[in-house]
């Protein structure tokens, strides 16, 4: 079904059994959150007036019996007697790649975006930046679809239903969207800051980096070390050095988390001894045994 | 790494102000002034040259208004360098040659190992990036680096490999690396900036993927990925890192993917508890009866202290210690938060996590022995603290081997001694300790297949491959015909490899016993002290020369390594004497020395020895061929140069040595060098090296010196490398150590001045005179003064007369010194070297030389000195030199020292902080009212000719306060006026009564014959150029 028939009535529902989810959150608070009132303004530009307000009372009675929210889809079985439900889908286009690289490079420019977001915030002027982008942050009404299975178009209060249970969510979860957008929440931070890293360094690196005392780190100022130009500060002495079990850092590594089909662990244990070996060359006789043995 | 020219600083010295031509105005960026070209380093990168490429680069350096400056070394190669104005950080253009990383680091632990020598000396920069190259290699070799991915700038995502630095180890070695960053290696002028870390981070990071990738490269394992999926991320990644191109196959989204999904795999390795206050402690501890099950407990640790630890029962007791303990953290939630983490490492532990308050667990004994061997270390570079009995890991608690070797007397060994090739038999015996195990016993522990056992109450921990060798190795119970060097070699080895048991220890009998036991178990037989010996022998010197007996009866080399001071140089004439006591037809000994000692060898023997005789063979006139054999073969002792050896191979190999002595034999302490292969090469019956310093800086120095007194036993140098350098060196390997230590201890033989032996036999002051020959730059001035001036003199009298006396001995004393002080004025730069290469200061003065020696032994057992003489200017010099060539700090006290400077040095100098050991002092600065107790060492570098005078002076150190033998060492120039001055005092000459007390006016009332006669310059006095 899409665009449903906004005049169809809802009937009462009757008694249900099992799990449901009922609308717990007043009308009005999820008409002034910030991400709700955008998405409840869209359904009800779907099947009307009418059925909004149909659904909102089915929703606040527990006509719903789940929410399940994915990647391009809001879906859940609504009530159809006492005994079974319709399973209703409200589907939402995802934003493809080109839209999410113009958002992560919009919001790499300031650090505010990452951070409300990290704070799991929905940021003020959101709206606003998906759609200079091209993208709105919810597609328009005329893109999105609606499904009731075996339905018609009478059951629109049924859509209706679930997408008040759904604002509901974006109300308590309004970072959702994120995801219901095509890219969870987390993973668009981690490619805002990858994207910023890119910016301010020029690279970005996949091992952590080295966390070391800062003044050490600079080292002095070399203006202020004019007169000791070529001497050491100090003193480089040997070390002690711990023992390490052969492969510690490749066990403790663990089966990648690639994805890959290849035995790399495997061919990385026999790089290690490989390399392991050849270092143990260049430190016993860096010129070769003949010229090192006298 | 930076290269300048000497050359080019003299040759710009010879327009002016070297710095005067640093810049042309009509040059945006200059050539810098004295930088090495290419031509002039290229040589200097051994292999490593025939890989790089020439460039050149812009670097920042300090100047001033007259250029920029020396670096430090050349600074004090030259005796320092004005200054002009305030300094400031200047660009200049440089010539570069780069070559690869992995090149590079070959190039860098060349020079670090010493298996390259430079004719040039290298800068503190140079060894700096020599301990990066050091540690690149170190953290590979034990397995610490990982595959990691960049993406650059435009999206591209390259692959690399790179030391993984994140554990303490390396937090330590960074940081000690970043502290020593000198700042020339910070002066590039490029996209890294100024910071240290950015820099050094790249040359770890380049060479480390250099060197893996290199090794990938010549294996070929990029063919491993060969016909698979290419868009699998592991082949995608292994593509990057297998072969020489990084770049990875990827684009958009699956970038991100990639490198998102390697970031969080290489996150693992985050420490457990890192940022955290409590830490996972295990403590395993094994039962009080064999086969009941070892208990591991848990609990918690602060990350700070260790030691601060509270049980699992307390955590879920939630007792007041363990809140105590966790501070605002939830003790429950960190302990089974890190107890899973572990359980994923050892998962042994996963019973633990099934029970509502886990706080300990039985294991048997097999995952008792898998936790302390192999898991351990994993967990505890995860972040957990795992406590196992301290009995784990120690020597005592293996079984090992020991050698029994039967060898007969010394009396029973047929024909003349063979030394190491001498005939010996062995057998092994199963020892756990000390204590040995029968046939049987090793049966039974075979039978409990267990790899751990109690022995006697007694924890050991048992290989069952190493059991089963060590049980074949007994029922074959072969005795072993052998030489002692291959019984030796398999015990300090082979015998390991074959097994995997270490041997615990050797017990001989008969000479091999009295061998192992060395001089003091009075298993050595006692030689007399040699009649003919003009002295007496100190008892430690009696030991000695019984010692030295003895290997050379059984044919052995030694080294003979005691402090300086304590008479090395008498025990071996004393050797000498005493095999000629009884035997007549003993061949000729060959005597290998510095140039700079030949005359102090000459004297010693005319000393102790009158009755020897010797040749010195040196000289361009110096015998050759036949006539040098007939002229050996006619005298007791050949004295020979270093630096002759090399050449004249031919004429000293043609002679069958009774023996080869070599005196400061840390001389040969570079083996590749053409100089230590040719003495090697030397054909001799025994070998006997002389040093009071047997390692100066490395153990390659002591295999240096035993390959030559005992060719073959330490193995090769990269074997001993392997063995025992670098696990000694770099891992402080007590067990390497200890066995290094009784392989050779039956062959050096050292005595500290601080043995109580040798305290007891010392007089409290030593009194040492120091000959030294002239360079034959200062025997040309020195003839130049007399040839000049004599007929000067003779024309004139009366005051006059006196007045050029007194300047020509003023003269020819400055030039004993050193021929700088002849120069005028104060500009030592322009006056240095004229004609010639700029040589180091050091280098221009046989005195200098001698002290440079002298003083580098004096630092390398930790004590101090003082050196006094009487000319400024020498100490200024002295100074530098002493900063030059032996890297440390001196101070320098002179009459324009302001009292307040004065106390601030002699306190720096006594603190036993201060790090300036050695003190120059001009004798009438320095000769009165100071304690320097600090000091054991005084050096009189030039003689006032007033023993009052010099023993003021030595009392500086000889005085209350001082604990120690103080060692004078008299400072005397062969064959100049300072060697018969010195000897009229010596023999207490009535002339000699005039001379006390009078300084040098006495000479002025010789005639002119009488002083020409002093002053004549000997034949003696001049060092003779090879």
């Amino acid at each position: 079904m899409s665009r449903a028939d906004l005049s169809s009535k809802a009937p009462r529902p009757s008694r249900r059994r099992g799990g449901r989810v009922r609308l717990k959150i007043e009308e009005q608070q999820l008409r002034d959150a910030p991400v709700s009132s955008i998405w409840l303004k869209t359904i009800e530009s779907i099947v009307g007036a009418k059925s909004m307000h149909d659904g909102l009372l089915a929703a606040k009675d527990g006509a719903v019996r789940s929410l399940r929210v994915d990647r391009g889809e809001i879906a859940g079985p609504v009530q159809a007697d006492a005994e079974t439900s319709l399973p209703v889908a409200i589907e939402l286009p995802t934003i493809d790649e080109a839209g999410w690289q113009r958002l992560v490079e919009a919001m790499a420019c300031e650090a505010i975006w990452a951070a409300k977001l990290l704070e799991g915030e929905i940021p003020a002027g959101l709206g606003d930046l998906f759609r200079g982008c091209g993208t709105p942050l919810l597609p328009d009404p005329e893109h999105i679809k609606t499904h009731v299975e075996r339905g018609g178009r009478r059951d629109v209060w049924r859509v209706a239903a679930l997408g008040w249970i759904a604002s509901e969510r974006f109300f308590r979860d309004p970072l959702a969207v994120l995801a219901v957008r095509g890219m969870p929440c987390g993973d668009l931070v981690e490619r805002i800051s990858h994207h910023r890293a890119l910016r301010t360094q020029g690279e970005t690196v996949a091992h952590p980096p080295v966390v070391l005392d800062s003044a050490v780190a600079s080292g002095p100022p070399l203006a202020d070390c004019l007169e000791i130009w070529w001497r050491p500060h100090s003193h480089v002495h040997e070390l002690e050095r711990a023992s390490h079990a052969s492969h510690a850092l490749l066990r403790r590594l663990g089966p990648s988390t690639l994805e890959g089909k290849f035995p790399l662990s495997g061919l990385l244990a026999t790089i290690y001894d490989e390399a392991a070996a050849e270092a143990a060359r260049l430190l016993d006789a860096p010129l070769g045994d003949e010229d090192a043995s006298g | 790494m930076w290269a300048e020219c000497t050359d080019r600083w003299r040759l710009l010295a010879r327009g002016g102000d070297p710095r005067s031509t640093a810049e042309r105005a009509d040059e945006p960026l200059p050539w810098h002034p004295y930088v090495a070209r290419r031509s002039e380093f290229l040589h200097s990168l051994g292999p490593a040259s025939a890989f790089s490429v020439d460039g050149e680069c812009a670097v920042r350096m300090p100047r001033d208004l007259l250029g920029p400056f020396p670096s430090d070394r050349l600074a004090a190669s030259v005796g320092g360098v004005d200054r002009s104005g305030e300094p400031w950080l200047a660009r200049f253009r440089v010539a570069t040659r780069s070559f690869s990383p992995v090149e590079g680091m070959r190039f860098l632990l060349a020079v670090k190992s010493r298996d390259l020598q430079l004719d040039e000396e290298p800068g503190h920069d140079l060894l700096f990036w020599a301990d990066v190259a050091a540690l690149v290699a170190e953290r590979c070799e034990c397995q610490r680096f990982v595959p990691s991915l960049r993406q650059d700038g435009d999206g591209s995502l390259r692959a690399f490999w790179r030391p993984w630095l994140q554990d303490e180890e390396a937090a330590d070695q960074l940081t000690m690396l970043l502290s020593a960053m000198p700042p020339v290696a910070r002066g590039v002028d490029d996209d890294l900036g100024d910071a240290a870390w950015p820099r050094l981070e790249a040359a770890l990071e380049a060479m480390t993927d250099d060197l893996v990738r290199t090794m990938l490269r010549r294996e070929s394992f990029i063919d491993a990925i060969d016909g698979r999926d290419a868009a699998d991320p592991h082949v995608l990644w292994l593509a990057g890192l297998l072969d020489g191109n990084q770049l990875l196959s990827v684009e958009g989204e699956s970038t991100i993917k990639v490198i998102r999904a390697a970031r969080a795999w290489i996150s693992r390795l985050d420490d457990f508890a890192l940022g955290q206050s409590l830490r996972l402690r295990l403590d395993l501890v094994p039962p009080a009866i064999e086969g009941e099950p070892w208990s591991l407990s848990i609990g918690l640790a602060a990350t700070d202290d260790p030691t601060l630890c509270i049980t699992a029962e307390d955590v879920w007791r939630a007792t007041p210690q363990a809140a105590q303990l966790a501070g605002e953290s939830d003790p429950q939630d960190v302990l089974l938060t890190e107890l899973g983490r572990a359980a994923q490492l050892w998962p042994a532990l996963e019973p633990l996590l099934s029970e509502a308050t886990p706080s300990q667990l039985d294991l048997s004994t097999t995952e008792a022995w898998s936790l302390l061997g192999e898991y351990r270390p994993l967990l505890e570079e995860s972040g957990c603290i795992v406590a196992v009995p301290s009995w784990w890991g120690g020597q005592q608690n293996k079984i090992g081997l020991r050698m029994i070797i039967e060898s007969g007397g010394l009396d029973d060994l047929d024909g003349p001694p063979r030394g190491m090739a001498s005939s010996i038999r062995y057998r092994w015996q199963v020892a756990v300790g000390d204590q040995p195990l029968s046939l049987e016993s090793l049966r039974r522990l075979r039978d409990q297949r267990s790899p751990l056992v109690q022995v006697d109450g007694r924890w050991i921990e048992v290989d069952q491959s190493q059991l089963a060798k060590a049980i074949d190795l007994l029922e074959r119970q072969e005795e072993t015909e052998s030489t002692l060097l291959d019984a030796m070699r398999v015990a300090s080895e082979e015998i390991e490899e074959e097994t995997g048991l270490a041997v615990l220890g050797i017990e001989a009998d008969g000479w091999v016993e009295a061998l192992l036991n060395g001089p003091d178990e009075g298993t050595v037989k006692e030689l007399p002290q040699p009649e003919r010996l003009r002295g007496t022998l100190r008892p430690y010197q009696r030991i000695g020369l019984n010692w030295l007996g003895f290997l050379d009866r059984c044919g052995l080399g030694g080294c003979l390594a005691d402090d300086m001071g304590l008479g090395k140089t008498v025990q071996l004439i004393a050797l000498l004497q005493h095999e000629r006591t009884h035997d007549r037809t003993v061949g000729p000994t060959l005597l290998v020395v510095p140039t700079s000692v030949v005359g102090n060898w000459t004297r010693e023997l005319e000393h102790f020895a009158p009755e020897l005789s010797w040749h010195v063979q040196h000289g361009p006139d110096r015998p050759l061929g036949e006539a040098f054999r007939s002229r050996a073969a006619a005298v007791d002792v050949t004295i020979t140069t270093y630096a002759l050896v090399a050449r004249d191979t031919e004429s000293l190999g043609g002679i069958p040595w009774h023996r080869v002595v070599l005196d400061e034999a840390q001389y040969i302490k570079n083996p590749p060098t053409k100089q230590a292969q040719a003495i090697r090469s030397i054909n001799a019956g025994r070998r006997i090296a002389l040093t009071g310093t047997p390692v100066e800086n490395r153990l390659s120095e002591l295999w240096s010196i035993m390959e030559f007194c005992n060719p073959g036993f330490l193995g090769t140098a990269p074997d001993f490398r392997r063995r025992f350098a670098r696990p000694i060196e770099r891992h402080r390997d007590v067990e390497a150590a200890s066995s290094l230590r009784g392989l050779v201890q039956p062959f050096v033989l050292r005595r500290l001045k601080t043995d109580r032996n040798v305290i007891d036999d010392l007089p409290e002051c030593v009194e040492t005179r120091e000959y030294a020959t002239l360079t034959a730059e200062q025997a040309t001035l020195y003839q130049g003064v007399v040839d000049s001036m004599i007929g000067q003199v003779d024309r004139t009298e009366g005051i006059q007369r006196r007045g050029l006396i007194l300047a020509m001995l003023a003269k020819l004393k400055q030039i004993c010194d050193h021929p700088e002080l002849s120069a005028p004025g104060d500009d030592i730069v322009t006056a240095a070297g004229q004609g010639e290469s700029l040589k180091r200061l050091s280098e221009r003065s046989g005195k200098s030389r001698r002290l440079m020696t002298l003083l580098e032994e004096v630092l390398a057992t930790g004590e101090r000195a003082l050196v006094f003489t009487q000319y400024r200017r020498m100490g200024k010099l002295l100074s530098a030199m002493i900063e030059h060539d032996l890297g440390c700090r001196s101070l320098f006290l002179h009459g324009g020292t302001p009292m307040k400077k004065r106390q601030e040095m002699i306190d720096e100098f006594q603190s036993p902080e201060g790090d300036a050991p050695i003190f120059v002092l001009s004798l009438k600065a320095g000769g009165l009212g100071l304690n320097l107790t600090a000091a054991n060492h005084v050096f009189h570098f030039d003689r006032w000719w007033n023993p009052a005078v010099e023993r003021q002076a030595t009392d500086r150190a000889f005085r209350i306060g001082q604990t120690r033998t103080v060692h004078v060492h008299k400072f005397v120039c062969m064959g100049t006026l300072e060697e018969r001055i010195d000897r009229m005092i010596e023999e207490k000459t009535q002339l000699a009564e005039q001379i006390i007390g009078t300084g040098d006016s006495w000479l002025t009332e010789m005639d002119t014959r009488e002083l020409r006669d002093m002053l004549l310059l000997r034949g003696s006095a001049m060092e003779v150029e090879a």
